[in-house]
C-alpha cells in the first residue's frame, strides 16, 4: 500500500532524509521513531505530498505521488502533530468540508458514529476556539477517518490527549488497521509504538538506522530487551 | 542593590541581543530589502518633516515660553485623564518570559516594580533619541530622558491606583465622573481667573500677543495648577540650563515619590499582568496567523448555500471561505451597504451639485473598491496560510485550490462592486449637470462588464504573495518589526500596483481602439460599447486563467517547511 524507495529530502545544505526505503502492507502498522531532528516529520510530510522530495519515489496504493498526486492523495489521510483547524468552521462543518473534498456519499451516516467514537457528539456546533487541545486533536483525527482512507499517517497522534482519549485513539488506530488500512505513526512514546506497531523504522540523521519487526529489533539487543533498550542502543551506535 | 544590578544587566543584555539578532537577520534578503526600503521611507518622512519640527523644538523668546505653557497643559491633561482609563486590574506590561521567571522568583513587589522601570529604559532612551533627531539639542537629552522615565513611573502608579480604587469600591464610571468634574473645575477656575484680565490680542504684534497669552499662565492660581506639569515641560524644553537642572532634579524627586506611593499601594498586579500578557500573546498569535487580529464575530452565521457531500471537491473550499466571510467579515458587508444606501438616499433628496457630489463619491468607491476589497475580504489563501500543509495533503490540483480560494472573495467583492456601479449610475444619470452625459448607460455597461475580471486579477495578485513569496506573507515567530516590516509592506504595496498596472496594460491597449470605434462610428451606443468591451475582457480573463495555472503549479511545488522558516525534521 505504501512503498518508499530512496526518499531523500534536502533543505539547502541540510540533508534531512537520506535515501530512505521502506514499505507498509495492508493492515500493517509501522512505527517511525528517532531522536529529535532525525527526519521523522520531513518523511511524513513527504509521504503526505506536503513537500516534494528531492529524490526518490513514493507510491500510495500503486499511485506515484509525484506523477499522480491527486490519485495518490485520495487514498491517504495525514494527521499533523499540531491540529491545524479552520477557526471559523464548527466540528460538524469540518467533517462536512472534508467529506466533500473526498466525495463521501454517505457522509451523515458516517459522521454520527465517528463523532461518538471521538466523543465529540455534544461539541458538534463548537468552534475550534471552544475545544480543548485534546478535542482539537480528536477532531483532526475524525477528519482523517471520515473518508475511510487506505493509508493513515499520524505525526505524534497522542499529544494533548487525556488517558481515556489515548485509549480511544489507540483503539481507533487498531480498528482501522484491522479493517485493512496501512498505518504509519511517528511517536516518541516507545511503549505506544511497542503496543500498536507491527514493524518499526528507526531513523537517525535522516538515515535508516534499523527496520524490522519489534521482536527482531529487540532480539538484536538481547533476549529480555525492551524497544527502549533497542532504540537507545541503535541510535547511540548509528 | 544586587537585584537592581541584575535587572540593569538583564535589560542591557536583552536590548543588545535584540539589536544583534535584528542585524544578523539582515543576511536574509527578505529582511535586508525590507529594512532598506523601510529606512528610505522613514528617512524621507523624517527629513521632510525636520524643518517644521526643528522650528517647534528650536523656538526662542516668547514662543518658547508659550510652548512651555502648551506642553504643560497637555501634560496636565494626560496626568489627569490617565485616571479615567477603563483598565483597573492593576495589570502591568510584562512579557511571558518575565512572568515565568520573575513572578515565582523570591522577589518583593517593589523589586518587580523596579524591574519594570529599568526594563523600560532602553525603549525610553530610544524615544529620546528619536526626539533628539527631530531637533532637540543635546543639552535637552537628559531632561527628555528624565521626563519620559518619570512619566512612565507615574503611569505605573496610576494603573495600580486604579486597581486600588476598584478594591475600595470605586469603579470606572465613578472615576470618569470624578475626573470630568475635576477637569471642569480646573477649566472653570482658569476661566474666572482670566475673565477679569484684558488681553487685547487683536491690535498687538505677534510677539506681544504671545507674551500676553503667556501672562495668563503666570496668574498665580493657573501657575499653581500647572506647577507639576510645568516641571515636565521645563525638563523637555528648558529655556536656560538652570531651568533644566532644577526641573530635572525636581522630577527625579517626584519620580522617587511616585515609586514609593506605587509600592505603598500594595496592589496585587500579578494576576492582571498575567491576563494582559495572555491577551497580548493571543493578539500576536492572530497577527502571525495572518488574520490581522480578525476573529469569528458571528458564530451562528451560515453559508449562503448548502454543501452537498458529493460533486466537485473545489466547491468545498469556496463554501468554507464563504462561511469564513459570513462569520468574520459580515460586519464589513453591512457597513459598505449602509454607506451605499446613505449616499443614494442623500442623493435622492439633493439637487444639482449635491447629487453630483454623492454620485462622484460613489464613482470614487467604484474605482477604489477593486483595490480596497481584497484588503478587507482576505478569506482566501492568505487566511489559509497557517493551514497550507493541510490543504496540500488534500487530493486537489494546485490549480483547483488557487481558483477555489479566490472564488469566494471574488463573488463578494464583485457583488459589492456591481452594486456600487449601479448606485453611481442611478445617481449620476439622473443629475441635471454634465455628469449625467458622461456617466450614462454605456458607462454603466462597460464598468459592469470590466469590474469582475479586474477584481479577479487583483485578487489573484494578492494571492500570489503567499504562493510565490510565502515567507513575506507569513508571520513567523521571528517577525521583523520596525523598518524591515514597514519596508516589506511598502514593497508589497508598490509591487501590487506595478503588477496590476502591467497586467491591465494589454487590456487597455485592446480596449482603447475598440472604444474609439464604438464612440466614433456607433455614437457610444450602449450595445456596441458592450460588444467592443469584450476583447478587453477576454484579455483580462486570459491573464486570470494563465495566472491561476501558474500559481497552481507554484502551489504544488511550494515547500511549506522551507519557506516558512519552520523546518521540522
Amino acid at each position: 500500500m505504501i512503498e518508499v524507495i530512496n526518499l531523500t529530502k534536502n533543505y539547502e545544505a541540510l540533508l534531512a532524509v537520506d535515501h530512505l526505503s521502506f514499505s507498509v502492507k495492508r493492515g500493517e502498522v509501522l512505527g517511525l521513531v528517532g531522536p529529535n531532528g532525525a527526519g521523522k516529520t520531513t518523511t511524513l510530510r513527504a509521504l503526505a505530498g506536503i513537500h516534494p522530495p528531492t529524490e526518490g519515489t513514493i507510491r500510495i496504493c500503486g499511485a506515484d505521488l509525484r506523477e499522480e498526486p491527486v490519485e495518490a492523495k485520495k487514498h491517504l489521510a495525514f494527521m499533523p502533530d499540531e491540529p491545524r483547524l479552520f477557526d471559523y468552521l464548527t466540528v460538524e462543518e469540518h467533517l462536512q468540508f472534508v467529506a466533500r473534498i473526498y466525495g463521501v456519499a454517505g457522509f451523515r451516516e458516517r459522521m454520527e458514529p465517528l463523532l461518538a467514537e471521538m466523543e465529540l457528539a455534544d461539541k458538534r456546533r463548537a468552534l475550534p476556539a471552544e475545544l480543548s487541545r485534546g478535542m482539537k486533536q480528536k477532531l483532526m483525527i475524525a477528519c482523517g477517518f471520515i473518508h475511510t482512507p487506505d493509508v493513515l499517517i499520524f505525526d505524534e497522534p497522542l499529544t494533548g490527549l487525556d488517558p481515556l482519549g489515548i485509549r480511544r485513539i489507540k483503539e481507533s488506530i487498531i480498528k482501522r488497521a484491522q479493517e485493512g488500512a496501512s498505518v504509519i505513526l511517528s511517536s516518541h512514546l516507545l511503549h505506544l509504538v511497542e503496543e500498536l506497531c507491527h514493524t518499526v523504522l528507526i531513523i537517525n540523521n535522516g538515515k535508516r538506522a534499523a527496520y524490522g519487526t519489534i521482536d527482531d529489533l529487540k532480539w538484536q539487543i538481547g533476549r529480555n530487551a525492551s524497544l527502549e533498550d533497542a532504540f537507545l542502543k541503535i541510535t547511540e551506535t548509528a | 542593590m544586587i537585584v537592581a544590578r541584575a535587572f540593569i544587566e538583564l535589560a542591557v543584555r536583552s536590548f543588545r541581543n535584540r539589536i544583534v539578532a535584528r542585524v544578523k537577520r539582515m543576511k536574509d534578503p527578505r529582511y535586508a530589502i525590507g529594512a532598506l526600503f523601510g529606512l528610505i521611507y522613514f528617512g524621507w518622512i523624517f527629513f521632510r518633516n525636520r524643518a517644521g519640527s526643528a522650528r517647534f523644538f528650536g523656538a526662542a523668546g516668547p514662543a518658547s515660553e508659550l510652548r512651555l505653557d502648551g506642553v504643560s497643559v497637555v501634560v496636565l491633561f494626560i496626568m489627569l485623564f490617565a485616571w479615567a482609563l477603563p483598565g483597573d486590574s492593576g495589570g502591568l506590561e510584562f512579557s511571558e518570559a518575565e512572568i515565568a521567571f520573575l513572578f515565582p522568583a523570591p522577589l518583593r513587589r517593589r523589586d518587580l516594580l523596579l524591574y519594570k522601570i529599568i526594563r523600560q529604559q532602553p525603549q525610553v532612551l530610544l524615544s529620546v533619541l528619536v526626539f533628539t533627531f527631530f531637533g532637540a539639542t543635546r543639552s535637552k537629552v537628559i531632561g527628555l530622558w528624565i521626563a519620559f522615565s518619570v512619566m512612565s513611573i507615574y503611569m505605573m502608579l496610576v494603573a495600580l491606583g486604579r486597581a486600588r480604587l476598584r478594591l475600595m469600591g470605586i469603579n470606572f464610571l465613578v472615576r470618569l465622573i470624578a475626573v470630568l468634574a475635576i477637569a471642569f473645575g480646573l477649566a472653570a477656575i482658569a476661566f474666572f481667573a482670566v475673565k477679569g484680565t484684558s488681553l487685547d490680542l487683536v491690535h498687538a504684534t505677534r510677539d506681544a500677543r504671545m507674551t500676553r497669552i503667556d501672562s495668563v499662565f503666570h496668574i498665580p492660581i493657573i501657575a499653581a495648577i500647572l506647577f507639576l506639569p510645568k516641571l515636565y515641560a521645563g525638563a523637555v524644553f528648558p529655556t536656560t540650563l538652570i531651568t533644566l537642572a532644577t526641573s530635572s532634579l525636581a522630577l527625579l524627586v517626584l519620580g522617587a515619590l511616585f515609586f514609593i506611593i506605587a509600592d505603598r499601594l500594595n496592589v496585587s498586579f500579578e494576576e492582571g499582568s498575567l491576563v494582559r500578557a495572555q491577551r497580548r500573546h493571543e493578539r500576536l498569535q492572530q497577527m502571525r496567523e495572518r488574520r490581522g487580529g480578525r476573529y469569528v464575530m458571528f458564530k451562528r452565521a451560515r453559508a449562503p448555500f448548502r454543501l452537498a457531500p458529493t460533486g466537485r471537491p473545489e466547491t468545498a473550499i469556496v463554501w468554507k471561505n464563504t462561511v469564513a466571510t459570513m462569520r468574520m467579515s459580515l460586519a464589513w458587508i453591512v457597513i459598505i451597504l449602509i454607506v451605499f444606501a446613505v449616499l443614494v438616499v442623500n442623493a435622492m433628496w439633493m439637487h444639482g451639485g449635491g447629487r453630483s457630489a454623492m454620485g462622484m463619491t460613489l464613482l470614487m468607491l467604484v474605482g477604489l473598491f477593486p483595490f480596497m476589497g481584497p484588503n478587507i475580504f482576505t478569506n482566501d489563501l492568505r487566511l489559509d496560510l497557517p493551514r497550507l500543509e493541510v490543504l496540500k495533503s488534500y487530493p486537489l490540483s494546485g490549480e483547483g485550490i488557487v481558483a477555489a480560494e479566490v472564488a469566494a472573495p471574488l463573488v463578494i467583492i464583485a457583488a459589492l462592486e456591481l452594486t456600487a456601479i449601479g448606485c453611481a449610475w442611478a445617481v449620476l444619470a439622473n443629475s441635471a449637470d454634465k455628469m449625467s452625459e458622461i456617466v450614462g448607460a454605456e458607462f454603466a455597461i462597460v464598468a459592469l462588464l470590466l469590474a469582475v475580471p479586474i477584481v479577479a486579477l487583483q485578487l489573484l495578485i494578492r494571492n500570489a504573495v503567499p504562493v510565490i513569496f510565502p515567507a513575506w506573507a507569513a508571520r513567523t515567530k521571528e517577525d521583523p518589526r520596525g523598518f524591515a516590516l514597514t519596508g516589506q509592506r511598502l514593497l508589497l504595496f508598490f509591487g501590487n500596483l506595478v503588477v496590476l498596472g502591467l497586467a491591465l496594460l494589454p487590456a487597455a491597449l485592446v480596449f482603447a481602439p475598440s472604444a474609439f470605434v464604438a464612440i466614433k462610428f456607433f455614437k457610444g451606443n450602449a450595445i456596441f460599447m458592450a460588444v467592443m468591451t469584450t476583447p478587453a475582457i477576454a484579455v483580462i480573463c486570459g491573464e486570470v486563467w494563465l495566472g491561476v495555472r501558474f500559481l497552481g503549479s507554484r502551489f504544488e511545488a511550494l515547500d511549506v517547511s522551507q519557506e516558512f522558516d519552520t523546518i521540522a525534521v
